[in-house]
């Protein structure tokens, strides 16, 4: 995935790391069997940037949200692992509010990574609210105190 | 010998210290054509299957 990342660092795309990756990031030893990032749903300029970067790997393209919710979730199997477009996440009012206080770690080959802050990953884990999202909400509040 | 596991203190652990852990990729998901979904529960459903037909076939295969 660092290839992706990198590129979508060097070609300004908007995106935000949620999920299970995301809490990787902040220190617990999880697996995830996908990468899901949380893209603006309604920025044309953005989606475009990214079919083009992607080009070839992605056998259809990315598409704006629809009026009743359609393609809310893009899920793509490419060379760098499953990837899976967020147009809107539960428990998070905007992109353009999370994107405003977003996190950025280092991974573990030290390619920043751009990522929900601590509050939003929270918030759209209790929102969800499987069982391994709240596993990883007891973590990530923990791993909050510990940063106070 | 009382043995032990307090997850509690383990999430302690990794919260001070913090450390990215290099994930072993899984090898071996079923090929599957690009997806769309209008909500969240769609997708888990579709992704719940896929879990099955991987296990299914034998599972993933788990590399560096």
């Amino acid at each position: 995935m660092d290839e992706l990342i990198q590129c979508f660092n060097e070609n300004a795309v908007r995106y935000l790391v949620f999920g299970g990756q995301a809490v990787r990031l902040e220190g617990m030893p999880r697996f995830s069997m996908d990468w899901d990032l949380f893209i603006p749903g309604k920025d044309a300029a953005n989606m475009e940037r990214i079919n083009e970067l992607l080009g070839d790997e992605l056998d259809m393209p990315l598409l704006p949200i629809g009026p009743r919710g359609e393609n809310l979730i893009q899920t793509y199997q490419t060379r760098w692992g499953i990837v899976q477009f967020h147009l809107a996440v539960v428990g998070i009012r905007s992109f353009d509010e999370a994107e405003a206080h977003a996190s950025e770690h280092p991974n573990e080959n030290g390619v920043m990574v751009k990522t929900f802050s601590l509050e939003d990953l929270i918030a759209s884990k209790e929102a969800v609210g499987r069982p391994q999202d709240l596993e990883d909400v007891e973590f990530l509040k923990i791993r909050k105190q510990s940063k106070a | 010998m009382k043995r032990t596991d307090d997850y509690k203190a383990k999430l302690e652990l990794w919260a001070a210290e913090g450390r990215v852990v290099r994930m072993p990729r899984a090898v071996g998901f079923p090929a599957f054509g690009s997806r769309r979904f209008s909500s969240g529960a769609e997708m888990n459903a579709w992704k719940k299957e896929l879990l099955a037909e991987t296990a299914r076939r034998g599972g993933v295969r788990w590399t560096n």
